[in-house]
């Protein structure tokens, strides 16, 4: 019957008519930075929005012997260049990361390639958060799988990249509008350029407006769901994946070192005002508590840079415009100029010569609860403004939960 | 490994099927069939390899007691019973502990930690197959020799996962194809083209429309009233969503059992158009609802003793039915509400409708399929969330309890219409389940699509792509009636809407908060 070869054949040429040329565009294009990445080694990401996808995939090509994990505020605020002894260090930290994310992205690299150093960058919202995963995240996109089993390689998303409606949507985009500054190095760090750029945009925007987006946002993962604890729920959840992580080092053999990052009183406060800061400091002991008894057999630090001094208290003005802030971006995510100067601290021992800005917590050293409460109380004093912003968006916060 | 997967259809098909080809061109039918055998264990492991083990002991099983019943030894009944425990021991224990512990937990107050028992994938389906094997074995004595073959008529990776559930004396026989060395050019421009179809269907449609029901139960959970208009465009949505994505999955398996040689059985037939609650469910997943009909409704004596134990028979089965469908109070509910329905629907045929059938006017059409629509949309609303709250939340809204108000972002679009609807007495309210023209405009398109096109079957009727019964009448029913053909056109078209699917096949999920 040659009709219906002829159909056959048809059907299967104009399918290809219509793919194929689709696919070259996107892989050429290469709108999520992937495709890139697997030809060439290391490159920069373009988009922030796909940092997530495209991460793993460098981590395949680049077989990191040093991460950082963490989210954004860690992928912003640490250079991965700090990190001392290293060859090959990435910044893997990705925005909105849960923990479970930060263990899985490490079974991932430990998977790939020898790693010996790790900086995990912790904050309350890293715990609290109800969802363990972001969108965009994907597990069969790592090369194991969360019970550590070896994963095949994910073919199906690379078609998908190449064939995908979004991709080709992406692609045109990026086909037709100016070039931009790639927002992420090679190393995985934000690139200084792109976030400058940012900083100095954002300074043409009302402070407070910017605040409220951002504070919105982490609101719902402080207060989504059942109130938090460490006992149950989401808490011993998350803590569970801290302890997977002690866990995974102590196997491999990776020194860890854990920090607490240098939040900005604005946080603090905003803490406080959601009724969060017993359980801020209830985690921290624990964290404490957990990390000494591995310190015990492991090489594990555990660093609080979350105290209230110089840096975390950097002045602004709610309303005003055309001015940067040195130490942060906004008073969500702080710049490498303290993070690194916190890294300086962990890995080589230099002081920051900043008072109360950084200090090692043992079981023992985790007790001046009063004295937090006490600096925040007295930051609040000072900055009544601040505060009153602070407390409308708690409150928007809560009434969005009830 | 799902169909709509690129690894699926650019990986696992091209290879199973390729190699298939070259051994049957070579005359090595027992190696295909081996090869099949082989594959489809290949694809039901890259789930999860561990269930391997129990899909294997549970077809060893029930392949023994086959050739058992066959020995014609004495106690044949207790044998039977234990076959069907055995099958309904391990459905139980994997589908039914969970909820059974619960339900304990209710009544005696007490609290155990809840079990950890993950559902193997295809459990029920392949149960099911099998209990129908041992029974009609055990009536005929006439059980299957080759294992292979037994073997493959379980796990023939088409039909494995979401059905339709075959019948052993349909698919075994079927199995002999592997030996004709001939290929037949015809069965494969009809399962691609069904294959594609059935892919436009699953991600072009069942994925678009199914989003404007996604939130809807956190928005009932949450204690959000959604009112009439919003209630009946959600679970619109959702049937459109349920309908367009499994009917899509049984049009790709049939095209995929069409590329190795194998009719499966028709699996729906435009149950929409029914014009009467009981029709419907004879269009719906016709496979399952077969195997109830067989297994379930006549052994419970059907309609041989009279009304009230043939109602009773009618109400088990889709007791039966909703249980099947997963442990949980929302499907029993859902099962005794459709039993109700279709009790009804019997009283009414046997007391109250007139004795000489009136002619089918459209107007008679259209108000059958509405009534039917409702009696299949209420129930779902029950059947589609875990508790029964929240079903219940969602009848009220269906129901009209929480008002009639539309959505009011809409009223700025109506304009002049608007007003006068407002002056008529219409209320506009927040509608966060509403999505719009866009959502109104996809629904309908959907609907359209529903109601005015032929479905697979009739669209390639001429060519037998699947094993049915269905009257020669329905074959022809539709307003929009194009038949198949292997044409230049046909080919343009579907080619066009397998790219068109396997572009949306892939949707990228991103985290936009981090823009600065």
């Amino acid at each position: 019957m040659p009709s219906l070869t002829r159909y056959l054949v048809t059907l299967g040429l104009v399918f290809a008519v219509l793919t194929v040329p689709v696919a070259v565009f996107n892989v050429r294009t290469d709108p999520f930075s992937v495709f890139s990445q697997l030809k060439a080694g290391p490159q920069p990401i373009q988009a922030d929005t796909s940092t997530r996808m495209a991460k793993p995939y460098v981590m395949r090509v680049y077989h990191p012997d040093c991460l950082i994990l963490g989210n954004s505020r860690a992928e912003v605020g640490y250079g991965a260049a700090e990190l001392p002894g290293c060859q090959r260090p990435y910044n893997a930290a990705v925005a909105n990361g849960h923990i479970y994310e930060a263990r899985r992205h490490l079974q991932h690299a430990l998977a790939l390639g020898e790693v010996h150093q790790v900086l995990l960058a912790l904050d309350l919202e890293t715990f609290t958060s109800p969802e363990l995963t972001a969108p965009g995240f994907s597990e069969p996109r790592l090369a194991v799988n969360a019970k550590g089993e070896a994963q095949l390689f994910p073919v199906g998303e690379l078609v998908g990249l190449a064939l995908g409606y979004d991709a080709s949507q992406r692609s045109l985009k990026l086909r037709t509008q100016k070039p931009q500054l790639a927002a992420i190095s090679a190393n995985g760090d934000r690139n200084p350029e792109s976030l400058q750029a940012i900083a100095v945009m954002n300074s043409s925007r009302d402070l407070e407006q910017r605040m409220n987006e951002q504070f919105d946002f982490i609101g719902k993962l402080l207060v989504t769901g059942p109130a938090f604890n460490l006992q149950d729920g989401r808490g011993a959840a998350a803590m569970a994946e801290y302890q997977k992580i002690l866990a995974l080092c102590a196997a491999h053999h990776v020194a860890l070192r854990v920090v607490i990052n240098p939040q900005h009183a604005t946080l603090h406060d905003y803490l406080r005002h959601l009724g969060l800061q017993a359980a801020y400091l209830e985690w921290k002991h624990q964290l404490a508590a957990t990390t000494a008894a591995a310190a015990a057999t492991q090489d594990v630090q555990l660093w609080d840079f979350g105290r209230l001094n110089t840096l975390t208290t950097e002045k602004f003005e709610l309303h005003q415009t055309g001015s940067v802030m040195t130490g942060y971006l906004e008073p969500s995510h702080f710049r490498t100029v303290i993070g690194n100067r916190a890294l300086r601290q962990v890995y080589t021992g230099q002081s920051s010569g900043v008072d109360n800005f950084g200090e090692r917590l043992t079981d023992a050293s985790v007790g001046d609860d009063a004295g937090y409460v006490r600096s925040v109380a007295a930051w609040v004093a000072a900055n009544p403004d601040a505060d009153a912003a602070v407390a409308r968006m708690a409150e928007k916060a809560q009434s969005q939960q009830n | 490994m799902l169909f709509h997967s690129y690894e699926f259809l650019l990986g696992f098909l091209p290879l199973a099927w390729g190699i298939f080809l070259l051994l049957k061109r070579q005359g090595l039918g027992r190696a295909a069939k081996c090869w099949l055998l082989l594959a489809s264990l290949g694809f039901y492991g890259w789930w999860n390899p561990v269930f391997l083990l129990l899909i294997l002991a549970s077809i060893g099983g029930n392949y023994l007691f086959g050739r058992l019943l066959a020995l014609d030894l004495p106690m044949r009944m207790l044998q039977l019973w234990t076959a069907l425990f055995y099958n309904l021991g391990i459905l139980g224990y994997f589908k039914y502990a969970g909820f059974l512990q619960q339900v304990f937990d209710q009544i005696t107050g007490e609290l155990h930690q809840p079990l950890a028992i993950i559902l193997p994938l295809a459990i029920s389906f392949y149960t099911f197959q099998q209990i129908s094997y041992i029974v009609d074995t055990w009536r005929s004595r006439e059980p299957e020799k080759d294992f292979v073959n037994y073997c493959l008529f379980i796990v023939f990776f088409p039909h494995l996962i979401a059905g339709p559930i075959t019948h052993h004396s349909k698919i075994i026989p079927q199995f002999s194809n592997f030996y004709d060395r001939k290929l037949p050019l015809v069965d494969y421009a009809v399962g691609f083209s069904l294959l594609i179809i059935g892919l436009f269907k699953k991600v072009g449609i069942a994925d678009n429309v199914g989003g404007y029901f996604v939130g809807t139960y956190d928005l009932l959970k949450h204690g959000t009233a959604l009112s009439f208009y919003e209630s009946w465009s959600v679970m619109t949505a959702c049937a459109l969503q349920i309908y367009f994505d499994y009917s899509g999955y049984a049009d790709m398996a049939a095209g995929i059992g069409l590329l190795f040689g194998v009719r499966m059985p028709l699996n729906f037939f435009s149950p929409y158009k029914a014009i009467s609650p009981a029709e419907f469910w004879r269009r719906w997943n016709i496979t399952l609802m077969n195997f109830l009909r067989s297994y379930v409704y006549f052994p419970l004596g059907g309609s041989r003793y009279g009304r009230l134990r043939k109602y009773m028979a009618s109400m088990s089965v889709m007791l039966v039915c909703g249980i099947w469908h997963g442990a949980g109070w929302n499907y029993i509910v859902w099962g005794a509400l459709v039993g109700t329905i279709l009790i009804i629907n019997s009283l009414w045929d046997e007391f109250l409708r007139p004795k000489e059938v009136p002619p089918s006017t459209l107007r008679r059409r259209i108000g059958g399929r509405v009534l039917t629509y409702i009696c299949y949309v209420i129930p779902l609303s029950i059947f589609m969330f875990p508790t029964l709250d929240i079903g219940w939340a969602m009848l009220r809204g269906m129901l009209g309890l929480n008002g009639f108000a539309l959505p009011i972002h809409m009223l700025p679009r109506l304009g002049e219409f608007g007003v006068w609807l407002q002056g008529a007495g219409v209320t506009f309210a927040e509608a966060p389940a509403s999505k719009g023209f866009l959502m109104m405009a996809t629904l309908g398109a959907a609907l359209a699509v529903l109601y005015l096109c032929p479905n697979t079957e009739q669209l390639f009727t001429a060519f037998n792509p699947t094993q049915n019964n269905i009257d020669k009448k329905l074959l022809t029913e539709s307003v929009w009636r194009p038949t198949w053909q292997p044409t230049l056109k046909w080919a343009v078209v579907l080619a066009g809407m397998a790219a068109v699917s396997f572009m949306l096949m892939f949707q990228i999920r991103e985290f936009f908060y981090f823009q600065f």
